[in-house]
């Protein structure tokens, strides 16, 4: 249990903590939940907001008051959030972008591979000069059939739709995180579409 | 030293690449300049995306811009569950190879230590992928008591886990556009019930002018009907 001293402490040095207080430091802070901003409303970011402005004036019509704008307002921020949740689902998918990643040397199998092979006689370097030279470290001669062997266990890089599949595999654990947010922003901009609707009714 | 450069081509150098710089066929400019990009992948035809986009266009007949945001959401979700699709069948197509070695590196264990181990399961799989291949599988699988569908248990094991995200995903995308598809038809019925709804007012208050109209003159000639329910109600 907590004493009373220590309890006393805390609440003092708790008076002392009260988060920044220059104009700089708060818009930092503010920013400290942001992770993805996949659930964030675009309209606050300056840049995005003359996009959600204009595709609300499209929603709601040229005539619209500013209770119809408030609802398309609404409706244009979650359309806008969902575009970018589909272009970041075809970006984690995109194989120009993740072939380098997923072949690299820093595949895990590779790795686990190299550091299963460095204790005994192999390296990736001490193939290549083996193979050379034809004998191994301890100078042994090897024939080529004994240096290709570990190498065999290489998975080979696939190219075309094997690299497809492979990336695919990889990814697709957090494209599948996206559905969620995608669900969440249609749920909202179907409420908004639907106010809109009863509110234009009201209104003719 | 000549150092080689690739020089890469200014401007789109295919038909395909063509086509992903033209807007999407039917969808407004003003909507367009906002959600009119095509979430498609290196390899994947944008002649295709804009064949279905046509398509589930005339289907829909959007009547106004918030349908046509709608009608392009529906075209994505048919596009993506159709990618996931693909991908989890080519997911086990693309894993046979391995869980064929992975089948004879199993059968072939008693071997496992000497050096031509790797040499003979290579050579016993790649027997495997040319002509009369699965023969040859029946038949050194038939010696260890096992048929050729020891293959496919051992694929699907391997890859039961992206077989089952990417059924997911594409069942997710199923439900999403069957929720637009829902969205587009209660509006519309919501909308057609508003204007029934309003063409009655407007005749109700159209009736209730003509029954209020002072008389003036001897003759009255009603314009109601005797059998109108509601009219003879009013009166």
């Amino acid at each position: 249990m907590t004493s009373e001293r220590k309890r006393a402490t805390n609440q003092q040095n708790a008076q002392r903590s009260t988060g920044p207080r220059s104009v700089a430091g708060k818009k930092t802070s503010r920013q400290n939940a942001l992770q993805h901003g996949l659930s964030a409303r675009l309209g606050k970011n300056p840049e995005q907001d003359q996009r959600v402005q204009g595709l609300a004036q499209i929603i709601a019509g040229p005539e619209a008051g500013a209770s119809e704008l408030h609802y398309a307002r609404i409706a244009a921020d979650a359309t806008l959030q969902i575009t970018r949740i589909r272009d970041l689902r075809a970006s984690l998918m995109q194989p120009a972008a993740r072939e380098r990643e997923v072949f690299s040397w820093s595949f895990p199998k590779r790795v686990h591979w190299q550091r299963r092979y460095r204790s005994k006689w192999l390296t990736v370097g001490a193939i290549v000069k083996g193979a050379l030279q034809n004998q191994d470290q301890d100078g042994r001669t090897v024939s080529a059939s004994d240096l290709a062997a570990p190498l065999e266990r290489f998975p080979p890089c696939p190219s075309g739709p094997e690299a497809n599949v492979e990336i695919f595999s990889r990814f697709i654990g957090q494209v599948l995180k996206l559905d969620g947010y995608e669900r969440r922003q249609l749920s909202r901009r179907k409420a908004a579409l639907r106010a809109l609707d009863a509110l234009r009714a009201l209104l003719s | 030293m000549s150092v080689k450069t690739h020089t890469r081509p200014e401007g789109p150098e295919t038909e395909r690449d063509q086509t992903a710089l033209r807007p999407l066929p039917g969808l407004p400019e003003e909507v367009a300049q906002y959600i009119g990009d095509r979430p498609i992948l290196r390899g994947e035809d944008p002649r295709v995306y804009d064949a279905l986009f046509s398509q589930i266009a005339a289907f829909v007949a959007a009547a106004d811009q918030i349908e046509w945001i709608w009608t392009k959401d529906i075209v994505d979700a048919v596009w993506e569950a159709r990618r996931a699709r693909r991908m989890r069948d080519q997911v086990l197509e693309l894993g046979r190879s391995r869980a064929m070695k992975r089948v004879v590196e199993n059968l072939l264990q008693d071997k496992r230590a000497t050096t031509e181990f790797n040499k003979d399961v290579s050579k016993v799989v790649s027997s495997w992928m040319g002509p009369g291949g699965e023969a040859k599988m029946a038949e050194f699988l038939a010696q260890y008591g096992l048929d050729p569908s020891a293959i496919a248990a051992e694929t699907f094991l391997n890859r039961a886990q992206v077989y089952e995200q990417a059924d997911r995903m594409a069942a997710n995308a199923d439900k999403r556009r069957d929720g637009l598809l829902r969205e587009i038809e209660r509006r519309r019925a919501w909308r057609a019930q508003h204007f029934r709804d309003a063409a009655n007012i407007v005749d109700a208050e159209a009736e209730d002018v003509t029954a209020e109209r002072p008389r003036s003159g001897s003759l009255q000639i009603s314009d109601k009907s005797p059998n109108d329910k509601r009219t003879k109600a009013r009166d």
